[in-house]
């Protein structure tokens, strides 16, 4: 019972000093999911995969990984994680620390599937204190798909990432995936879960405010955009229409956000600015900044 | 577990200062003394010779393996060391077992310099026993250097174990036999452990067993630093 699911919270708090990080979270993650954890800087997602890993104790509720502790997890080698803020230790190459960390799991990644997931083909002979930080983001996460670990925790793995390196690396992390691993990873970028994950937990003080696939998380919001052309004296005022609770200006285009689309077009027509009108569901992005407002 | 011990000695050795201060210095300061000022009873040149080996050990347990985990600590290293199957424990026995393999070196040069440039000599059974005597009289530094790298961050560490070093060497006794102290510091002296430890080797070399009423003092030191820093471990993981 409970080993089919990967990870398992019941009732989970943690509290510093008089501050709530996470505030009664349930949470279960069945084996083979790609979940993403989205939340604002503050929301509790660090406090949540730290007790998720065992490394901090929660003050109240359960937390199981494959129906048993997260240690006893760990232990077995069933756990890989690339956390936030740490360091590679110097003097030591890539090719000597895969291979030490490889020893310490049971069943491991072979060495070339290992280079060829995470993309260091050619870093092998590299001290890791030589290496610039996108190649030690790498190296970070090879060392935590070392093991073929079923659950995969990603903490803002891309956090101090460019364009470049971050499409790299979803690629990486979606090789992994699809080997039929459990994946949960934490990110602030919308479309990094929208594009990565199959399901989207939207956390906001301390509490899941969202919880279903992208799609189903876009719907929960009731959220529209009305886009029209931008008018010929900008965008000023718009954001003072009835029922607007944000104006995006993109190119030559305004993009109104609302709960309350027939009320924001009817004042468009009123003032002569109804041209080129589209109205459409919400974006992730925007269910996301309603969601956690 | 063998592949990490390797791994730990290797990245060590890969350290400038770490051979610098443990090795090299032992070894410098050891035939200075003993050429500059020796010419005298080649008692001397033994008895420094175990004395600067001493040394030499208590900085690699000190610095080389204490200050390391603090180093590793606040670098988050030992947090994802936690997650893969090799336990908190397994780390702290391989820390150990990499420091007395690291303690080696240094005995073995200075003993080296002593049989080739001083001219120390002594039956074979002595040098075979000073080698894991020494490596016991290493263990309450080392342990002492496990306790500092549970309770201080990185920098902190470091400093606070050489200044324990330093204090710990010449208060022993280590750079200066304890004979030429005032009256009231070699009453001090013969308080601390690196006394008590150096005196382990230095009753060998004057023919007696290794373990007189003394090695009672060092015992208790053992005791209270493996226990200091078997708490600290537990406070710490």
């Amino acid at each position: 019972m409970g080993s089919n699911d990967a990870v398992m919270f019941a009732g989970v708090s943690k509290s510093y000093g008089a501050v709530r990080a996470v505030d009664g979270v349930d949470l279960t993650i069945p084996c083979g999911q790609t979940v993403a954890l989205l939340g604002p800087n503050g929301a509790g997602k660090s406090t949540t995969i730290n007790m998720m890993l065992g490394l901090f104790p929660a003050d109240r509720g359960r937390v199981e990984l494959f129906g048993r502790s997260p240690e006893a997890a760990s232990a077995a080698g069933r756990v890989g994680a690339m956390l936030q803020e740490t360091k590679l230790v110097p003097r030591v190459t890539v090719g000597e620390l895969l291979a030490f960390v490889r020893g310490l799991y049971p069943r491991p990644l072979p060495t070339d599937d290992l280079l060829r997931v995470a993309n260091l083909g050619g870093l092998v002979g590299r001290r890791l204190e030589k290496l610039s930080g996108g190649q030690a983001q790498r190296v970070k996460f090879a060392v935590a798909i070392a093991g073929r670990p079923d659950l995969l925790v990603l903490d803002e793995p891309t956090a101090a990432m460019d364009v470049e390196s971050r499409r790299e690396f979803w690629a990486s992390m979606r090789r992994y995936s699809r080997d039929g691993h459990t994946v949960l990873f934490s990110t602030h970028y919308v479309e990094e879960a929208d594009e990565s994950a199959d399901r989207v937990v939207v956390i906001a003080g301390g509490r899941l405010v969202a919880d279903g696939s992208p799609a189903e998380v876009r719907r929960a919001s009731t959220a529209q955009t009305v886009a029209v052309a931008l008018p010929y004296d900008g965008a000023a005022g718009l954001e003072r229409l009835p029922g607007v609770t944000a104006v995006e200006v993109r190119g030559d285009r305004a993009y109104l956000t609302t709960t309350e689309p027939d009320a924001v077009v009817c004042a468009l027509v009123e003032r002569g600015l109804l041209r080129h009108v589209e109205v459409r569901g919400a974006r992730l992005e925007d269910a996301y900044l309603a969601l956690t407002a | 577990m063998g592949t990490y011990l390797l791994l730990e000695v290797r990245r060590t050795l890969r350290s400038v200062p770490f051979l610098l201060y443990t090795v090299g210095f032992p070894v410098g300061f050891y035939l200075l003394f003993t050429q500059v000022f020796g010419g005298g009873a080649s008692n001397w040149a033994a008895q420094y010779m175990v004395s600067m080996a001493l040394y030499g050990a208590m900085g690699a347990g000190l610095t080389g393996v204490g200050a390391r985990i603090a180093t590793e600590r606040t670098r988050g290293w030992t947090r994802t060391l936690a997650l893969t199957p090799l336990r908190p424990a397994g780390y702290l026995v391989i820390k150990l077992a990499a420091s007395v393999l690291l303690t080696l070196p240094v005995i073995l040069l200075v003993m080296l310099a002593g049989f080739a440039v001083n001219g120390v000599r002594l039956p074979v059974s002595t040098w075979l026993l000073l080698v894991p005597l020494l490596w016991l009289a290493t263990l309450p530094f080392t342990a002492l250097g496990i306790a500092i790298g549970y309770s201080a961050r990185d920098e902190v560490a470091n400093g606070v174990s050489i200044v324990l070093l330093f204090a710990l060497s010449i208060g022993g006794g280590l750079w200066m036999p304890v004979q030429l102290f005032p009256g009231w510091l070699a009453a001090v002296a013969k308080g601390l452990p690196s006394y008590r430890a150096g005196e382990l080797a230095w009753r060998v070399l004057d023919g007696h067993q290794p373990f007189g009423a003394g090695a009672l003092v060092f015992a208790g030191w053992l005791v209270a630093l493996l226990a200091l820093a078997g708490w600290r471990f537990r406070r710490a993981s």
